[in-house]
């Protein structure tokens, strides 16, 4: 059994995405997601949607500017089950894990990319830096981890129920908002790009469709920005905002390097383009030399 | 006021590891005293002054503890422990040697303990905090002198005050270190090292493998494979990339 363990905290914006719930399920049979929450009324219909069986923790007076309280409560909550807890790896996200596993005397488990369930033990693997290894670790018993893993969202129905959780009105810490907090394609996980190679603005609905059911935020290149297919907050490289994603589609773009500098350090490239040479196949992981259109098209029937 | 600090190495080379076939080579030679540590312990010296003290702590082992501590020494502490037989980069078994270190530190009256933040390190801090019963604070990019922190988060920071005994994990931003002069280099190679072994059952140990899913680079062709699409997507699954 496992949780995966989120905040909804209205008055900030470090929530966590539903690619990761969906990524997270892929490897969990038998998985519940905790929410601890000031709104859960809003979240039903959300979670409704989520295909994991979700409890809404709710609280007017909970706010994740206070770990120390956050920690507690989960630590009540789940001191006497025997579970793996999941986080996301963001930075709230391991600072909650540390302090839970800190209070269940358990080992925590961080930044994992990789997860294969046993029959015994989940084997976890981290990416070390830039190097060519992995650190292997297997958790036998109880134990704590964060995940940067992505899945694919399916909107299938789900058991949603709410509880209470009693929270002091205590607040430790203000919070303050980065300048740039608004641009949701800073904090995405996964980006789906659109260049030139698109057509036109309607080239961009299907983008859009596709980075709906990846939970995946758009961005484009200054060619699309300049020309008002999409607003200049979308766009990437050296004249508008650096991108590290997890997994970055890019879809009929050349690769100019000043678009590039601003996405080149994403953990993985997928980019498609009509033609062989363009230097963005040079970065990719994995790439289709074909219209973009139609790729977009196919990939949103497939996934 | 009396500081304990933890430092520790910090992988920026690559070629820390290389690998053949399925083997894994290590080269401790290429590992150093990681920014964040070097900003935890001009911090400890700064906040200690001329009346207090820092007293360093790692969990490396061998040559890299070693190196460390005598680049930490450098800065301005005044004594330097190695905690022998754990890996500070094994999460696995992080707790176990949190739980020994704590024990170790517990009766000798720190008011602070600090730790630098490193990508990649098994997380200790918290496990510190919770065994001693210290205050947390972590992520810290800033500390005035009146003990206001800053607290990083992915899109905001968390403002408040540390009371101490505190813990706190510190950013490499926090504070420009000074470059350690020349005597003082040298006068640290010469310091000595206490060893105090952690003796730990080590079972749960993590090991080091080689990834097998790394950068594929692979193109189709969407004119000769008709089916391109689906090939992307199953090879995206296999990778663990799209679930
Ligand atoms: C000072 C300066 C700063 C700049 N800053 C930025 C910046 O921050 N960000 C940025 O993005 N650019 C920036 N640029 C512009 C940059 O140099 C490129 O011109 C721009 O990135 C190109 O965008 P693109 O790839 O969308 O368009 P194009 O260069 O027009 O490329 C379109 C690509 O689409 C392909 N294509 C065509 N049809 C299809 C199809 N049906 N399916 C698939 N592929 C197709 C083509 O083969 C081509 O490779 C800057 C330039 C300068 C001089």
């Amino acid at each position: 059994m496992a949780y995966f363990i989120q905040f909804e905290d209205k008055s900030l914006g470090e929530n966590t995405s539903l690619a990761t719930l969906a990524g997270v399920k892929a490897n969990f049979s038998s998985l519940t997601n905790i929410v601890l929450t000031n709104h859960a009324s809003d979240l039903h219909d959300k979670y409704a949607n989520s295909g994991v069986k979700t409890v809404l923790y709710q609280d007017e007076n909970f706010t994740v500017r206070d770990l120390a309280q956050t920690a507690e409560f989960l630590f009540n909550l789940l001191k006497n089950s025997n579970d793996t807890y999941i986080f996301e790896d963001s930075k709230l996200g391991n600072l909650v894990a540390a302090r839970l596993a800190a209070k269940l005397a358990v080992p925590f488990i961080p930044s994992i990319s990789n997860i294969k369930v046993g029959p015994n033990s989940v084997s976890l693997s981290r990416e070390i830096d830039s190097t060519k290894v992995v650190r292997l670790s297997h958790l036998k018993g109880k134990g704590v981890i964060s995940v940067a893993i992505n899945g694919v969202v399916e909107k299938a129905k789900a058991e949603v129920s709410e509880k209470p959780m009693t929270i002091s009105a205590e607040e430790p810490a203000t919070y303050v908002e980065k300048r740039d907090a608004g641009n949701d394609l800073l904090f995405a996980k996964t980006v789906v790009a659109g260049g030139k190679g698109l057509q036109d603005a309607e080239g961009f609905k299907p983008l859009e469709q596709l980075a709906d059911k990846l939970d995946a935020s758009v961005g484009a290149t200054k060619a699309v920005t300049d020309v008002g297919w999409l607003p200049v907050s979308r766009m990437i490289g050296i004249s508008g905002v650096s991108v590290k994603p997890d997994i970055f589609y890019s879809f009929g773009i050349a690769g100019a390097v000043q678009h590039t500098t601003g996405m080149d350090q994403s953990k993985h490239i997928i980019a498609v383009n009509t033609d062989p040479t363009a230097p963005i196949f040079k970065l990719a992981d994995y790439g289709i030399v074909g219209d973009a259109n139609q790729v977009i098209d196919q990939l949103i029937n497939l996934v | 006021m009396k500081i304990a600090t933890i430092v520790k190495s910090e992988l920026t080379d690559p070629k820390t590891y290389t690998t053949h076939r399925t083997k894994v080579f290590y080269h401790p030679e290429k590992l150093f005293l990681s920014d964040s540590d070097k900003a935890a312990v001009e911090l400890a010296v700064k906040i200690a002054g001329n009346n207090g003290q820092v007293d360093l702590f790692t969990l490396e082992q061998g040559e890299v503890g070693v190196r460390v501590l005598h680049e930490a020494l450098a800065m301005g502490a005044a004594s330097a422990t190695e905690f022998v037989g754990s890996d500070p980069n094994d999460p696995a078994n992080a707790y176990l040697a949190a739980e020994k270190v704590s024990e170790y530190l517990k009766d000798q009256g720190y008011d602070l303990i600090l730790v630098g933040d490193v990508v990649g390190s098994a997380p200790i801090a918290a496990y510190l905090a919770e065994n001693l019963g210290f205050n947390l604070y972590e992520n810290v990019t800033r500390l005035s002198p009146n003990w206001e922190y800053e607290t990083e988060l992915d899109r905001g920071q968390l403002k408040g005050k540390v009371q101490t005994p505190a813990v706190l994990t510190v950013e490499a931003n926090a504070i420009e270190p000074e470059l350690p002069s020349f005597p003082a280099l040298e006068a640290a190679q010469k310091q000595t090292i206490k060893s105090v072994a952690l003796n730990l059952d080590t079972e749960e140990a993590s090991e080091v493998v080689v990834n097998q899913t790394q950068h594929p680079h692979v193109i189709w062709n969407l004119d000769e494979e008709p089916d391109a699409v689906e090939k992307l997507v199953a090879a995206l699954r296999q990778d663990g990339i799209m679930k």
